[in-house]
């Protein structure tokens, strides 16, 4: 087996980099908090340089540079970086896993697993195959290492190495960043290497430097018997580690297709002009990672946490598998314009669906009518204009009811069996008399004159009544008082040449007009 | 680029009405002078040709090329010269009960007929699904937007308009209501409320329907406004005007047969203006709408362009 390992020393601050793009080449500190104590996690190569290091209190980094950018640690945008990380790997290899997370010296690393097994049939060889994969990470905002062995250990204990490497000085050649170890050299490789790279913990760590056991070829040429006696059965982990002999399940096939983005605004947003940017933000890097993995976003989930303490879930549903930024931006833009969040917003949290993309099937026999994108749009548009449940495809439903009618989200996607054009084309059409509907009905005055209607009032028209028909009794849901209907109607033609439905219901012994036949 | 041969075909160009005339670019015995002469002969010719060009192009697309919509009502097609045209303004006005909405359903459901989509934007909440479907419409390919004010409606209306896709898209502005408020309890019958002015589509100004007119020409869409009164002013290509003539009561027991109105073209671009066609827009399943072009004189007038 081989295993490759993208490994990103300082996640933390490239999670922040990631996602503000506009603070790199700037000197910047990640810390663990604002106060006196906060120390620093991760140091950019700009504040290296002007002689920051990472465990120093913040106070002093502001004392050596005082035009620093100091950004706290967010676990939502490390979690971010760790699944683009996945993603990237994906988008090379089927088989891929997130790498547990180390402790100790090694906290802020963050690490992939690919399966490189045969990659040698789609690459040149596996330093190519490695050079693509540290080109797609870095184009993905994640700068790391990549080494290839032949067991997850080896292959993050060698990126760890090259990751930890002295950055070169100026006229030097460029730091490494891919490695490759073949079988028999991993032993070679991996013995010069500091004991530390296994990251002990803190006891070990100690009695290892007690006993003068520094470098890891120290460590194999003990017998694991007598480390076992003296340092505890835990060592023989360490050891097991050092030779590439850990059990390692195969990589797995990951099966979640749902990513994730997110930020923690430094102060609350109130209005929703400020907020669009930080959705371009999210929305771009969930393309992208969408993109990587061949993926259209089917749904969005929009979580919002309040200033107030509140949490507001939104989902926003997607026509077609989309991977255009624009529309998906302005699908959250018209879901929050209609429905403002109701108080200022501290974190975002977005997560795209992501389902397989499909082609769009044309009907050899129909028009193509708009793309589902651009229809998902206009829809949504429509919907922000004029309202939720104003926007649809009309149904006549079961109903006897005056006036029931159904409204359903409108989709031109459509059973192809239930469309025939050439019977459409040859039917002999039948339209007929059109009534259009009052909502809500116009309430009215009538005269009544030996049981028929000869004089109304109403809004809609006023005047003697020149003939009538009728009454048509309807009546329904006798067994529920709330829904009982019982209505006479009777079609009217007036003076002014209006031909009207009148309507008596006998519920509340009014008149009213509800309906205009045109 | 290296110059052209003397003898090919590079640096030919043809005057606007066929007079051959060769211009060697970059021959070797050709003087500066005479390059830039040479030059400006074939810009004068290209540009005259570009412009004739769009010229033919607009006219074709007027005469021979613009399509329509047929309404399903083959008297009033042929008084219409097809139907509805596709990408223009086209707008159906009327009194109450002259027929308006029921030409309206005929039309798109003749449209739906053919597999397309279209959608019906409905200011005053009017649309009725039942009566829809009984004119042959299928719903299943329809938009229907509920607009609650004008402003709305204009803006799906746009907004529609700039989706390719939607070859109907229908603008009901007609408003029966003049006044939601409910009538007073204690008003007197002799003492009638006078009537509020009317507001809608007459206090849309020129330059919504000018920007509709432009949306539906680039998308080659048929937009139809339903309206009381002409409203769209000149930005309309076809007004046809509905004028109510009766409504027909059968009996005993007495019962609405069908509405007989009149169809008077008041504007068109092609086609002769004045013209009338009688409609019988019948309730019963058994009859269509019956269309008889009445024997008119000669038309009023052709509207000039």
């Amino acid at each position: 087996m081989r295993i490759a390992c993208l490994l990103v020393p300082d996640l933390p601050l490239h999670a922040e980099l990631r996602a503000n793009p506009e603070l790199k080449g700037h000197p910047l500190v990640i810390t663990n908090g604002h106060g006196f104590r906060a120390e620093t996690l991760a140091v950019s190569h700009e504040a290296f340089e002007k002689g920051i290091r990472s465990g120093q209190t913040l106070p002093r980094v502001r004392a050596v540079c005082p035009e620093i950018e100091v950004r706290i640690a967010s676990p939502v945008l490390e979690k971010a970086a760790r699944e683009a990380m996945l993603d990237v790997a994906l988008s090379l290899a089927p088989r891929a896993e997130l790498a547990e997370r180390a402790s100790g010296l090694f906290l802020s690393e963050g690490a992939v697993y690919v399966d490189a097994s045969g990659i040698e049939a789609l690459h040149a060889s596996e330093s190519a195959f490695a050079s693509v994969l540290h080109a797609r990470a870095e184009r993905a905002g994640i700068r790391g290492v990549v080494a290839l062995a032949s067991s997850r250990g080896i292959a993050r204990l060698t990126a760890r190495h090259l990751a930890h490497l002295p950055a070169p000085s100026s006229g030097e050649a460029a730091a490494e960043t891919t490695r490759i170890l073949s079988p028999k050299e991993e032993l070679a490789f991996l013995s010069p290497l500091p004991i530390d790279l296994l990251d002990p913990d803190d006891r070990t760590a100690q009695a290892l430097t007690r006993f003068g056991i520094h470098c890891i070829r120290d460590l194999l040429r003990l017998s694991r018997r007598d480390l076992a006696a003296r340092l505890g059965p835990g060592l023989l982990a360490l050891v097991a580690r050092a030779r590439g002999e850990e059990n390692e399940l195969p990589l797995a096939q990951p099966r979640v297709t749902s990513l994730e983005e997110g930020i923690d605004c430094d102060t609350p947003i109130e209005s929703l002009e400020p907020l669009s940017f930080v959705f371009r933000g999210l929305i771009s890097r969930l393309t992208e990672r969408l993109i990587l993995r061949s993926l259209g976003c089917g749904e969005l989930c929009l979580t919002l946490r309040l200033a107030n303490g509140a949490r507001e879930s939104r989902r926003i549903g997607v026509a077609a598998p989309c991977q255009d930024e624009r529309v998906l931006l302005r699908l959250l833009r018209l879901a929050l314009e209609s429905k403002p969040p109701a108080a200022a917003i501290e974190r975002v949290t977005l997560i795209a669906l992501g389902v397989p993309l499909r082609r769009e099937q044309l009907d050899f026999f129909l028009p193509r009518g708009p793309s589902p994108g651009e229809l998902d749009q206009t829809l949504a548009e429509l919907t922000a204009i004029c309202g939720t449940e104003r926007v649809g495809t009309p149904l006549v439903v079961d109903d006897h009811r005056p006036g029931a009618f159904g409204l359903k989200p409108f989709s031109k996607r459509k059973p192809r069996s239930k469309i025939n054009i050439e019977a459409n084309k040859h039917a002999q059409r039948k339209p007929k008399l059109t009534l259009r509907a009052l909502r809500p009905p116009s309430r009215a005055e009538v005269r009544i004159e030996r049981g028929s209607p000869v004089f109304l009032r109403s809004a809609v028209s006023q005047g003697e009544i020149l003939s009538s028909a009728g009454p048509w009794r309807t009546t329904g849901y006798w067994w529920e008082e709330s829904t009982h209907f019982a209505v006479d109607h009777y079609d009217v033609q007036m003076s002014d040449g209006s031909v009207l439905r009148l309507c008596f219901d006998w519920k509340t012994k009014r008149w009213q007009v509800d309906g205009l036949y045109d | 680029m290296p110059p052209a041969p003397p003898d090919s075909s590079v640096g030919r160009a043809c005057g606007p009405v066929g007079a051959a005339r060769q211009i060697r670019i970059g021959s070797t015995s050709s003087t500066s002078s005479k390059r830039s002469s040479a030059l400006e002969a074939l810009l004068v010719d290209l540009g005259s040709q570009i412009h004739r060009g769009v010229a033919v192009s607009q006219r074709e697309e007027t005469a021979e090329t613009l399509r329509f919509c047929p309404t399903g009502i083959p008297a009033l097609d042929a008084r219409l010269g097809g139907g509805f045209p596709y990408g223009r303004l086209s707008e159906i006005c009327g009194a109450p009960s002259s027929g308006r909405t029921s030409l309206a359903l005929s039309l798109l459901a003749e449209t739906l007929g053919r597999g397309v989509l279209a959608a019906w934007i409905d200011l005053a909440d009017a649309f009725d699904p039942a009566s829809a479907v009984a004119a042959g419409s299928d719903l299943e390919r329809l938009l229907w937007v509920r607009a609650r004010s004008e402003d709305e409606a204009l803006r799906s209306c746009e907004r529609l308009l700039q989706t390719e896709g939607f070859e109907l898209v229908i603008l009901d502005f007609i408003q029966e209501i003049l006044h939601r408020e409910a009538l007073p309890d204690a008003l007197p019958e002799t003492r009638r409320k006078p009537r509020p002015k009317r507001r809608g589509v007459a206090a849309i100004r020129d330059v919504s329907w000018l920007r509709l007119a432009r949306l539906a020409a680039r998308t080659r869409t048929v937009l139809v406004v339903l309206s009381n009164a002409s409203a769209t002013g000149g930005r309309a290509e076809l007004v046809l005007e509905m004028r109510p003539l009766a409504a027909r009561f059968v009996g005993p027991p007495s019962l609405l047969d069908a509405l007989e109105t009149t169809a008077v073209l008041r504007r068109h671009r092609n086609r002769p203006i004045g013209q009338e066609v009688s409609l019988s827009m019948h309730a019963m399943d058994a009859e269509p709408i019956h269309a008889e072009p009445k024997p008119n004189g000669p038309p009023e007038r052709s509207e000039p362009r």
